[in-house]
């Protein structure tokens, strides 16, 4: 099984005449451990069907007509509210593209990841001599009260329950977690908010992780930095993660496959190495040449006195013809027939199925073979 | 020429919270300061006012009906008070200089309760004589020592703000808190209740309420009762503004990072959304409390509030509605100087909060 499965999923925002589809039949499946990758242009829906798996979208304007979201082969569509609680930050955690705003400004870092324990794991907090399950039965069974009292003791010492949240932030790569516990939000660096982030979202032990751009907010060195620590991370928890971003050059470097969104639409899902090296969807491929590449020459690259060779001639990066289609306003047909390079009439008379093509690659165009 | 200053290391910054930096911004105003200083004087008097009060409140002198205030001369090594003389007429009084009596420190005198708790005879000041009675603000109509009631008067008048914003507010964070959160319907259902609230003449509508209570309940009731009247008219607006910071503040990315580590909704309002319009609720309380000392005082002007003989400033200006007396014994409006001081004490003190909670003025 799974950890998660989505089925058919479809979203729209608003209700009857005024709906807009948001996501139209995304399916997608996610394994114990495996990292898969979510890319797209803003506004195609990525960041929706992430938000989605744990109901997070808020309802209304959010309206699921169709599909379900199984995880651990349950229907999170389905969920009551008090489930729905469990979940988040139980099963899925989510972090966020902007690290300073997703902190709460006016309380110091080491209560907030305190909060993320007290709702899923208050054990943590009560120090290291909480009796454990099995220990139960043996010896005097402390009184309800006598365990209240002691509870209450141990809450003034207070001591026993840093040493969790410490534990969490020194695993997320921040120097000095006993200082640093006490720091507030707007006293770190942004790299640092994000591995605060982290370790929230850890706190809980989620077996899926969804990160949503965590590095589109910080510098270069500082993004690798972060996936680098997401990446050691998912290897020593064996959580799985799911990763939004529109930077291709994450996708190499992180993600087992790779799902390419497209007007709310998965037009491409594919293993994420076969992906990079052979795109089959004309909007993978279009989305790939739009990357600028070191090594390629281009009109910036001209100030060289030897003569261009005649692969290296400076050529114009690549942009995508036109607009992604406005939510609600989609093309008939194939929704990126319109920009589309090999685009042929019979497109926009039928928008085609996501069809396994390879062994494990799914795409959607019937014209793949097209170079 | 001089050698140039050594360069301190700048102060570390690292470990100040915002209320620290908030203290700081604070302290460098000096009006605000001020303003705070005078309301500490004027709440430690009023926690002590028995002790430091020469007189009970309810203690009537027969003999000094319009008594004129009587200050305390120097004499050798004694501050002494003089006798005073009725003249016949209407309350005219004649100081006898040459028959004082030194004030005596730690007088036992009219019986009172410390905090309510602790019986006690003991003044701070006093003659220990009532003929030689020391009356620093005068004595009203019935002969009652004016300073005395003012203290015992500014417990029932500074408490009542403190108390009334403490209820007041309570209720309208969390209901405004509520209703910006969860919007829809819910918002629009609160805030028609708000705007019903305040469309009301909030005079009025003081007055009918306090028509719907019987006449004759005890000072305590009555009390109460202002409290419960006030914080009723003055939550809606309070509720008003935190709607407003709710709606904006709930669209913030950690009120999405809070619910996906799957918090509650109510602690998620609790928790993340009011502590964050803290620095604009100070503010605003400090802004306030003045409406709540005059409320009051407005409706035991008008005899609605706190009842004779039980002092209140407000009730101890109904004296002063006759201008005849005023005329005569101007001491009676000492109430109203000591209302007029302590909203401005507040205002310092509020406008200094709002200024030190705006970082932009750094």
């Amino acid at each position: 099984m799974n950890l998660l499965e989505i089925k058919n999923l479809k979203m729209d925002f608003g209700k009857n005449a005024d709906a807009l589809r948001a996501v139209d039949g995304v399916s997608l499946t996610i394994g114990t451990g495996e990292t898969v990758c979510l890319v797209g242009e803003s506004g195609c829906g990525k960041t929706v069907t992430a938000l989605s798996i744990a109901r997070l979208v808020p309802a209304p304007p959010a309206n699921y007509v169709g599909g379900e979201i199984l995880l651990n082969g349950q229907d999170v569509l389905k969920m009551s509210n008090g489930q729905l609680r469990e979940i988040r930050g139980g099963v899925v955690s989510y972090i966020f593209q902007e690290p300073g705003a997703s902190l709460n400004p006016v309380f110091r870092i080491g209560n907030q990841i305190k909060e993320s324990l007290k709702l899923h794991r208050p054990e943590k907090l009560r120090g290291g001599d909480a009796p454990s399950p099995n220990s139960r039965g043996e010896g005097v069974t402390p009184t309800p009260l006598r365990r209240g009292v002691a509870a209450t003791l141990r809450g003034l010492l207070k001591k026993s329950s840093d040493a969790e949240i410490i534990r969490l932030l020194k695993l997320v790569g921040i120097p000095a977690p006993e200082s640093r516990i006490k720091n507030y939000p707007f006293e770190m660096s942004g790299g640092m908010q994000q591995r605060v982030m982290i370790a929230m979202a850890l706190a809980s032990e989620p077996k899926l992780l969804v990160a949503d751009e965590p590095t589109t907010a910080l510098d270069v060195t500082i993004q690798a930095q972060i996936l680098e620590l997401l990446h050691g991370l998912k290897q020593r928890l064996g959580m799985a993660i799911l990763l939004i971003t529109h930077n291709l050059g994450i996708v190499g470097d992180m993600a087992d496959r790779v799902a390419v969104m497209y007007a709310g639409q998965i037009v491409e899902l594919s293993p994420a190495k076969e992906l990079l090296r052979r795109p089959l969807h004309p909007y993978t491929r279009a989305l790939m040449n739009s990357v600028p590449k070191l090594g390629r020459a281009t009109r910036w690259g001209e100030a060289t006195d030897e003569p261009a060779r005649e692969d290296a001639r400076p050529t114009r990066l690549q942009a995508i013809p036109g607009n992604v289609p406005r939510i609600g306003n989609f093309p008939p047909g194939c929704r990126f027939a319109p920009r589309c390079p090999i685009a042929k009439p019979e497109c926009s008379q039928k928008n085609p199925d996501l069809v396994e093509v390879e062994p494990g690659r799914f795409v959607r165009c019937p014209f793949w073979k097209i170079e | 020429m001089e050698t140039a200053t050594p360069i301190t290391t700048a102060e570390s910054k690292a470990t100040l919270s915002p209320w620290r930096l908030f203290w700081q911004r604070l302290k460098r105003r000096r009006i605000a300061m001020f303003g705070g200083v005078i309301l500490i004087v004027l709440y430690l008097v009023a926690l002590f006012a028995g002790f430091i009060a020469p007189y009970g409140y309810q203690r009537m002198d027969n003999n000094g009906f319009f008594h004129p205030p009587t200050w305390p001369r120097l004499k050798g090594f004694h501050l002494v008070v003089p006798r005073y003389e009725e003249l016949p007429g209407a309350y005219h009084y004649r100081a006898l200089p040459n028959d004082t009596k030194p004030i005596r420190f730690f007088v036992h005198g009219d019986p009172y309760k410390l905090f309510g708790l602790i019986s006690s005879t003991v003044h701070l000041f006093g003659t220990g004589d009532p003929n030689y009675p020391v009356y620093l603000l005068g004595a009203d109509q019935f002969g009652r020592d004016e300073f005395s009631r003012l203290l015992y008067g500014s417990q029932i008048s500074l408490s009542i703000g403190i108390i009334g914003i403490l209820l007041s507010f309570m209720f309208g964070m969390i209901i405004g808190g509520i209703s910006g959160y969860f919007s829809g319907w819910t918002d629009s259902f609160i805030m028609r209740f708000c705007e019903l609230i305040m469309s009301i003449p909030a005079l009025y509508l003081i007055i009918s309420l306090r028509a719907t209570f019987p006449p004759g309940m005890s000072s305590a009731q009555v009390y109460l009762m202002i409290v419960v009247i006030l914080s009723f008219i003055g939550w809606a607006s309070m509720a008003r503004v935190i709607r407003g910071m709710a709606l904006s503040l709930r669209e913030q990315q950690f009120v999405l990072a809070a619910r996906a580590l799957g918090q509650k909704h109510l602690k998620i309002i609790v928790r993340h959304i009011l502590p964050n319009t803290f620095s604009y609720v100070i503010v605003a309380a400090t802004l306030s409390v003045p409406y709540y000392i005059l409320g009051e005082v407005v409706l035991s002007f008008l005899g609605v509030g706190i009842q004779e003989p039980n002092a209140s400033w407000g009730n101890m200006l109904t004296a002063a509605q006759n201008t005849e007396y005023l005329k005569n014994y101007p001491w009676l409006l000492a109430p109203g100087v000591a209302i007029f001081s302590t909203v401005l004490a507040f205002n310092f003190l509020g406008d200094g909060l709002r200024d030190a909670a705006d970082t932009k003025s750094l």
